[in-house]
């Protein structure tokens, strides 16, 4: 069974080897095959190579073309510098006045070198991995893109101080994410994930009222060509797990600080599925390898093996590669 | 207690706070008494509901913002009353980490409790810190927001072990009691106002 035969197999509800591996790997990729992070973020041969690496050296079932959240934020407009060897860190001022966002309009796929650099690695990705992975493409959502944009702190009290320029800069966000992710659907991802981060903070009634219809917006038209959505939103979501899961995504991510799956595992959808959710930093970076095991098994047990392996969010570059070796064999120990 | 004050914190309605703060004052509200009777409860208040999740960042920023208002006028009539704080508190987010919020709020409610506020920005790294404590903190705050960078606190904690003047607290969105306890810290913060009363104890103890 090949990892792309395995993910869509398991995601369908239908018999698999084992659980798929999909852990988001993003500077530890780069650290494992001793690349430079600005590389990794802004060259998609450098970038491919480094996660095909790790996918056959760890036996990962999914290739991803996560590094950092800005490249749509580059498009409208924000400066980033690049550090050889950490995250992009904008240089000039975010927009600094609610009346800026005024500014934010159309973006065009085509004309962003990171955004074609993104749909670049996709075409990679079919190119050298052919039909054996399950490609990952990525856009941002309108309240995490919005919170780039802005400064979280900034974007949340505009929420109340700007409602209505908020209801506005979401749906020009959502087209432009609608656009990007037709690309990188063309291009040849199976499935594109849609980062959320920032909603984990806002709370139930915000999120309904503000970005749900939105979200859900983007995994119908992410369903409508073809392909499987997933939906990425950090932190402690248990406050709106519900509605991540009413957005019809399919692969569902939780991140270590939800706690327990079980309370929410029986909303999930016949043909959806969770992707976590062992803690990367008390578990995977610093466990031993029982640990690691336990957690894994764990997250299986919790949402009777409805569960993509995964940590929830990005392993730490820190994470030696015996512990990351631990966390495959937890894996390959869950053989059906 | 001050209900149209206290009320207008927690809705986030700065300019109200500003309007009855001023003429608190001009009526000839001693600082002091505006500060502790009506806009530190609020504040604890928010941070309670923050706690048991009935409100969100947004609420807590907006009650923040609206709290830092009324600060910002009391400040001078706080200095010249004499009002001594309650100790030295330096706030920084760890070196690699850009992020500011959970350290925004707690630097907020510190001040508002009383406290000193070294506001040592984001990125920081261990330099930061030791001036901060050089320059009289008598607690250091850690705070992360991606787990990437959480690791960076243990490289303070093991910094300030030796140093019984200097306690380490952390805290943010990937940090856990746990995590706290496997690195040795000082004390842990679940949100800003366990922050506050982490410190607190710490303090008076």
């Amino acid at each position: 069974m090949t990892p792309l035969e395995r993910t869509i197999k398991f995601i369908e509800n239908r018999d698999v080897d084992l659980p798929p591996f999909h852990p988001i790997i993003m500077r530890f990729a780069a650290k494992y095959s001793n690349v430079k992070y600005k590389d990794f973020c802004l060259d998609y041969r450098v970038k491919t190579k480094a996660m095909l690496k790790c996918a056959e050296d760890f036996s990962i079932d999914w290739l991803t073309v996560m590094s950092d959240p800005y490249t749509e934020t580059e498009a409208y407009g924000v400066k980033f510098e690049y550090p050889e060897n950490s995250l992009p860190e904008p240089i000039e001022p975010l927009f600094t006045d609610v009346a800026d966002i005024d500014r934010i309009g159309k973006i065009n796929t085509l004309e962003n070198p990171r955004m074609i650099n993104r749909i670049n690695e996709i075409k990679e990705y079919v190119n050298l991995g052919g039909d054996k992975y399950f490609i990952v493409g990525w856009v941002e959502g309108p309240m995490a893109e919005y919170a780039d944009i802005r400064g979280f702190g900034e974007a949340c009290m505009d929420l109340f101080d700007a409602p209505e320029k908020i209801a506005k800069v979401s749906e020009i966000m959502t087209a432009n994410a609608i656009d990007f992710i037709t690309h990188q659907v063309k291009a040849g991802a199976h499935c594109i994930g849609i980062g959320e981060a920032a909603c984990s903070q806002i709370g139930p009634a915000l999120y309904r009222e503000l970005f749900f219809e939105k979200d859900r917006a983007l995994v119908d038209h992410i369903h409508s060509l073809g392909a499987y959505a997933k939906l990425h939103i950090c932190g402690n979501t248990s406050s709106i797990l519900p509605d991540m899961i009413k957005t019809g995504a399919d692969i569902i991510d939780i991140d270590h600080l939800v706690g327990s799956m079980s309370p929410f595992v029986d909303l999930l959808g016949k043909k959806q599925v969770f992707s976590g959710s062992s803690d990367p930093v008390s578990i995977i970076q610093d466990g031993d390898a029982q640990s690691i095991e336990d957690s894994v098994t764990a997250c299986q047990n919790e949402t009777h093996g409805r569960c993509i392996v995964s940590a929830g969010c990005e392993i730490t570059p820190g994470t030696s590669i015996e512990n990351f070796k631990a966390y495959e064999n937890a894996v390959l120990k869950l053989k059906r | 207690m001050n209900t149209k004050l206290a009320e207008a914190i927690t809705k986030g309605d700065r300019n109200s706070v500003q309007t009855i703060v001023t003429e608190s004052l001009k009526g000839g509200e001693k600082a002091e008494a505006i500060l502790n009777d009506s806009m530190v409860p609020a504040m604890r208040e928010i941070g309670e509901k923050f706690s048991r999740n009935e409100i969100y960042v947004p609420e807590m920023l907006i009650a923040a913002r609206a709290m830092q208002s009324g600060l910002d006028i009391l400040e001078s009539a706080l200095v010249e009353a004499g009002h001594k704080t309650l100790g030295k508190i330096a706030i920084g987010t760890v070196k690699g980490d850009l992020h500011d919020i959970g350290k925004n709020l707690v630097a907020i409610m510190l001040k508002g409790a009383g406290y000193e506020v070294n506001d040592l920005g984001v990125n920081c790294d261990i330099s930061k810190y030791i001036k901060a404590v050089d320059d009289g903190a008598q607690v250091v705050l850690c705070s992360a927001l991606l787990t990437t960078t959480m690791p960076y606190m243990k490289t303070v904690v093991d910094h300030f072990k030796d140093n019984k003047n200097v306690k380490v607290v952390i805290g943010g969105a990937p940090v856990t009691q746990d995590y706290a306890d496997s690195i040795s810290a000082d004390g842990y913060g679940s949100d800003a106002f366990n922050a506050v009363l982490a410190i607190e104890q710490m303090l008076s103890a």
